[in-house]
């Protein structure tokens, strides 16, 4: 290899590592960690229990997770998009809590931890789920950054756009994929399971 | 939902932007994905020559419980092992570690893309597949694999079933292997009602495990596949007389990202269709080919994820350079059309053509390149009538034409004639509509997310039926892929489809459907019951639940 078709490897080696240190606000190469400890916003949020969490390390770092987007007065395909996780996590009682967490994030940023704690209590949601609450720029960062957009504006302004999109992923893994929240519980648990 | 809403829902929806005929409107931005991909390294293209996937060798029978249909002819074996390896894909590139399929009796290749698969009709395969993907894997992809057969006639136990449900288990863990057996045998065969005209050209295989599939085939884990008959001999000598050896040449198109490692660069969150900046043909980046003055036949094969391609051949000096075309997907046409400019192919389509560089003096340069205009994973700029195109082109393949060579080719008028079906059994077909949407960011299929264990429908094996595939996504396009059998394409937006498509010229097994686009398809489900499923292939799609299943009785 010349050594002079080295010289935008080394550039674009510099700007990732330089957009990685910033992304990130830690210190690391850009060799060193999987895939998902970038691209995954390391946001601060609130738990149900009012607990201060970072999405990333307390969250996500080293476990399997369903991740749904919702808000507490969705009247839209939220609630049902939460009967198929419940329906799921009652299949998988032996992994959930210990290797599989279920997040719920709120899209709207009138939930309070109260709301979400109402909203799981009412729900019959029970441990090994975890339902976030945060700014609403944090909470878009973490939706795009998961991929539950919609490249057309207009189409992603409305908040209930987002709610039956389901991400799967396993951070010691490093393996990620989508699910659907429309669809049965069943083949929600198949996914999950390849997931896992 | 309740219908009510439903309804208020695709009311609010047709009034929104994005169902305008081209998709959203113009001067609306899209939104871009979170993460802006990489720039792949900058490599001076043209290196290194085309590589030339050596055909999968039969090895010597082995013992199998791969059930072979009564009537068919001596089996071929092979041994196809899924494995991880480090591959050149140019030559300024460091090793890039991919995935990839190996013939079992060679004990390595330095190739991301597979052997080259053949098949004679009514010869079955039997293959035997090895799961060598590395335990523990970490990164994108899943080492749970399933091979599919894209375009084979087969029975459905054999056809690479995404997901292991109860009477499927064809998707196998690292360390494990499934024997598949291919009949190589035409539709209705097994009921004696053998339709001799209904044979593919050109196939691929590849990885089709659920909610992975596009991770996969990006890694690597695809190949292309030829079949040959009494008409189309792979002898140039014999039968149409097409150009044969090596002079009959699979054009494999992908796309890719490399980081700046030059390792595979893949955003598994990002579901709206991945788009590659490096042109790859037959796993190289832009290699370069040194053709005899001859007839060649190319078999272009839209290997990409998401990115649609309109592929041409312009000499260095910008003339055109028109070709034969003398197949798709669905085999070979009914007749050839003649100095066609382009061929305008979503992910998993083929086109056969025939050119001929005996009409240029050698050292003229000419490229084989993509001028499709396509921004994001939705899809190209434009229609499917229309589609737009961009001025400064992709190239793929440059093709250097050397001395003459013998040629005792032909470019026949006739191919494989056959005829469209009769408006009576048109008529008599049971319809069914598949409208392909988007609801809340998620994919469906008439409103439902896929669940391999429920099938959304049932057909009669024998029973043609009619579809109606409607695409209602808003501006996204989706190539609509049916296992099982070829569709002939009856009406394209109310009108006839063009004649690369139209049925008794042509035959298909993904149906290219732009934003808002309805095509009406005849299907015949003849020999193998079973479950199948159809999908959008635009991989990420797929993934994201844009496939159903149904079941042939």
């Amino acid at each position: 290899m010349r050594t002079s078709t080295w010289i935008p490897f080394v550039a674009a080696a510099v700007v990732a590592a330089a957009a990685f240190a910033v992304t990130r606000g830690a210190p690391g190469g850009f060799d060193a960690r999987p895939v998902n400890a970038r691209a995954i916003p390391d946001v601060e949020m609130l738990d149900q229990h009012g607990k201060r969490v970072r999405f990333y390390e307390d969250i996500v770092k080293d476990k399997a997770v369903v991740i749904q987007f919702m808000y507490t007065r969705c009247d839209g395909i939220c609630p049902a998009a939460t009967d198929t996780l419940l329906a799921a996590r009652a299949e998988m009682q032996d992994r959930i809590g210990k290797d599989l967490w279920f997040v719920s994030v709120s899209l709207d940023e009138r939930d309070t931890p109260e709301d979400l704690a109402d909203y799981a209590n009412s729900r019959g949601i029970g441990e090994g789920w975890i339902l976030l609450t945060g700014a609403t720029s944090d909470v878009e960062t973490l939706r795009r950054a998961l991929g539950a957009y919609d490249p057309d504006p207009a189409i992603d302004a409305v908040r209930s756009n987002h709610s039956a999109a389901l991400v799967l992923g396993n951070d010691r893994l490093d393996r990620w994929t989508m699910a659907s929240g429309l669809g049965s519980a069943s083949a929600l648990v198949r996914s999950i399971r390849r997931t896992l | 939902m309740t219908f009510a809403a439903q309804t208020l829902f695709r009311l609010a929806a047709l009034c929104s932007p994005s169902l305008l005929p081209l998709g959203m409107a113009t001067d609306v931005k899209p939104l871009r994905p979170f993460r802006d991909p990489p720039a792949s390294p900058r490599l001076t293209p043209f290196l290194a020559p085309l590589p030339m996937p050596s055909p999968a060798s039969s090895r010597g029978a082995f013992a199998t419980n791969a059930q072979v249909p009564r009537g068919a002819g001596a089996p071929n074996y092979f041994e196809l092992i899924a494995e991880e390896r480090d591959v050149r894909l140019h030559p300024e590139l460091p090793l890039t570690r991919v995935w990839g399929y190996r013939d079992a009796s060679v004990p390595t290749t330095s190739l991301m893309l597979g052997p080259t698969l053949v098949q004679r009709a009514d010869h079955p395969l039997i293959v035997r597949y090895r799961n060598e993907l590395p335990r523990n894997h970490v990164g994108f992809g899943t080492t749970d694999t399933v091979v599919h057969y894209h375009g084979a006639h087969l029975p459905a136990a054999y056809d690479g079933f995404p997901e292991n449900i109860p009477g499927y288990a064809a998707v196998i863990a690292s360390g494990e292997s499934y024997d598949q057996c291919l009949p190589g045998m035409s539709p209705g065969a097994i009921d004696g009602n053998t339709d001799n005209s209904d044979r593919p050209a050109t196939m691929w295989y590849h990885d089709h495990a659920l909610d992975f599939t596009a991770q996969n085939v990006y890694r690597g884990l695809a190949g292309a596949f030829v079949f040959f008959d009494e008409v189309d001999t792979g002898d140039e000598t014999t039968g149409l007389r097409l150009p044969s050896g090596a002079y009959d040449v699979p054009l494999v198109l992908q796309d890719r990202r490399l980081d700046a490692r030059g390792q595979l660069w893949y955003d598994p969150l990002d579901h709206n269709g991945f788009l590659g900046d490096l042109f790859l043909v037959n796993g190289a980046v832009q290699p370069f080919l040194e053709a005899r003055g001859r007839r060649y036949r190319f078999r272009l094969l839209n290997g990409c994820n998401a990115r649609f391609l309109s592929m041409r051949l312009r000499t260095a000096d910008g003339r055109p350079v028109p070709f034969d075309v003398i197949g798709t997907e669905g085999g070979l046409l009914a007749r050839s059309m003649r100095d066609q400019a382009s061929a305008f192919m979503s992910p998993a389509k083929r086109y056969d053509i025939l050119v001929d560089f005996s009409r240029f003096t050698p050292g003229t340069v000419i490229f084989l390149e993509n001028n499709l205009d396509q921004p994001d994973g939705r899809g190209p700029r434009g229609s499917f009538e229309n589609p737009r195109h961009k001025p400064v082109p992709d190239r793929f393949l440059k093709i250097v034409v050397g001395q003459p060579a013998q040629d005792e080719s032909r470019s026949p008028d006739v191919l494989r004639p056959f005829s469209a079906i009769p408006a009576a059994e048109l008529a008599a077909a049971p319809r069914r509509t598949l409208e392909f949407g988007r609801r809340k960011c998620v994919w469906t299929i008439n409103d439902e997310a896929v669940d391999l264990e429920r099938p959304l429908f049932t057909v009669n094996r024998g029973q043609g039926e009619v579809w109606t595939l409607r695409n209602s996504s808003g501006g996204w396009w989706h190539p609509i892929h049916t296992h099982l059998e070829f569709v002939r394409i009856l009406r394209r937006n109310g009108g006839p489809p063009t004649l690369f498509e139209r049925d008794g010229m042509a035959r298909s097994d993904t149906v290219m459907l732009g934003p808002n686009d309805e095509v009406e398809v005849f299907v015949k489900f003849r020999d193998y019951p079973g479950r199948w499923v159809m999908h959008c292939h635009t991989l990420e799609h797929e993934d994201a639940f844009m496939m159903t299943c149904f079941d042939v009785r």
